[in-house]
């Protein structure tokens, strides 16, 4: 179960979050629009504490971290619960694909080689790089690197998996190979959180749509109640900017 | 007085002689002050409490001193404090004042190299739940060497041309008997000019090694 209450985050002087409170059911797949620099970014990252909110309690599972009182453990236990897939891949340049998607079971989950191995080699399967294996990210075109990025996040079996726009960084074409790989992950009832601009893939692949606006959640609901009734005056502006309507 | 060229050569010979003296205490301090340097450049880098004020002000006096009276002030001064300095060899001084003066340019040299790893691979190592320690062994350490051995390498280069203020306090390396044998034959010139010949072609070899470690290095990934 996971669960958002209250989130608070300022940088200096300014208020990106305003009070975010968010639940998602576990394999539920939730995918965040909204204007850019809303706070969807920040709300991802607050999650997993690359970013310290300064107000709020986050739950997953049985750890919870108040903002106001919490101590590394708890950070480092939030963390092992979720997997980050990061705008820029952020694969370990001096690792190749196999080894970047072994790293999180050997170093930090403490998992035998051979085992660590056997479930890498699959996941990387799965991605549909298992030619690429032993290249080095800096050989990789942008779609598979997020791809290996992406096996790399799986890979650990995480209670909740975070996406900050995916896609955002790629070459159009390069687009499709990686979404293809998320609603796959999806219709594999992963729980997952995406922030994202792919307007069409939101629709195809979530299970509920949440607009963010201003630092806050202004709407939510189904991707048909979203896309094809949004009741909010806001929502509705910002659908006809894009013409996702 | 003619500079008389067959003296001159058989200078060359007689200080290459010393070579390997000068080369034992340059790598014998490079060890040190490597290992001193990476303990620095940690503290330094994530700011331990207290250590790293202490880390600021070593720092800041081993660059901000000349070498020689840093070397003087241990091995003269402390000398008059500290009987097991008076006991010490001036090798052994002279590898310890020059391994801490060395450790104060490298740890700024690592440190840089650390501020050189790209924030998203911090961010994902974090984001798996590394602990610092596991981050900076997996990740920062093999990324920073690249970026590190270059000003490393101008550091150790100096070190070993340093090891000649040696000779102020009795050690004999390669300066030192330049110095010895122009002390005998009064032949200033030649006694001189073999040592900066023979200092020179060393460095020059050490810095052959560093282009070829540098360039395996840029090979890898």
């Amino acid at each position: 179960m996971i669960k958002i209450e209250n989130l608070y985050k300022s940088f200096n002087e300014l208020e990106v979050l305003k009070g975010v409170d968010l639940e998602v059911k576990r394999g539920e797949v939730v995918a965040v629009i909204g204007p850019s620099g809303t706070g969807k970014s920040t709300l991802l990252r607050c999650i997993n504490y690359l970013e310290k909110p300064d107000k709020g309690i986050i739950t997953i599972g049985d750890v919870t971290v108040d903002a106001a009182d919490h101590t590394k453990k708890q950070v480092r236990d939030l963390r092992l619960k979720t997997a980050m897939v990061f705008q820029s891949y952020n694969l370990f340049k001096n690792m190749t694909v196999l080894q970047n998607v072994m790293e999180p079971l050997v170093t930090v989950k403490n998992v035998d080689k051979a085992t660590a191995e056997k479930a890498a080699l699959a996941m990387i399967e799965k991605v549909g790089l298992l030619d690429k294996k032993d290249q080095y990210p800096s050989k990789l075109s942008g779609g598979q690197q997020q791809r290996a990025s992406i096996a790399r996040a799986v890979v650990v079996d995480p209670d909740l998996m975070l996406f900050d726009e995916p896609t955002s960084a790629l070459d159009p074409e390069l687009v499709s190979e990686v979404l293809n790989v998320i609603k796959e992950l999806a219709a594999n009832h992963r729980t997952m959180l995406i922030v994202t601009h792919e307007m069409r893939f939101a629709r195809e692949a979530a299970d509920r749509i949440i607009f963010m606006d201003g630092g806050v959640i202004v709407e939510q609901g189904t991707p048909e109640e979203i896309f094809d009734n949004p009741q909010n005056p806001r929502t509705v502006k910002f659908l006809n900017k894009l013409g996702a309507r | 007085m003619l500079f008389k060229f067959d003296y001159f050569v058989e200078l060359i010979f007689k200080v290459f002689g010393y070579v390997g003296v000068t080369l034992r205490l340059a790598f014998v301090t490079l060890i040190i002050a490597f290992i001193l340097a990476l303990a620095l450049a940690i503290i330094r880098h994530y700011e331990v409490p207290v250590l790293n004020n202490i880390s600021k002000i070593y720092v800041s006096f081993f660059r901000s001193t000349p070498y020689i009276s840093q070397l003087f002030l241990f091995y003269f001064g402390l000398a008059q404090i500290f009987p097991f300095v008076r006991t010490m060899s001036s090798s052994a001084a002279l590898i310890i004042t020059l391994a801490a003066n060395s450790s104060a340019f490298m740890c700024e040299s690592i440190r840089g190299s650390f501020l050189s790893v790209d924030k998203g691979q911090i961010e994902a190592a974090q984001a798996m739940g590394m602990t610092n320690l596991q981050m900076m062994r997996r990740v920062i350490l093999p990324q920073a060497i690249r970026v590190a051995i270059p000003p490393l390498s101008n550091n150790f280069i100096s070190l070993t041309k340093s090891t000649s203020i040696g000779f102020t306090v009795g050690v004999v390396d390669m300066m030192g008997k330049a110095k010895l044998e122009a002390a005998n034959s009064f032949r200033f010139t030649e006694a001189y000019a073999a040592a900066l010949v023979v200092y020179w072609i060393v460095i020059a070899i050490l810095t052959m090694f560093q282009s070829k470690i540098e360039a395996k290095l840029k090979q890898s990934y």
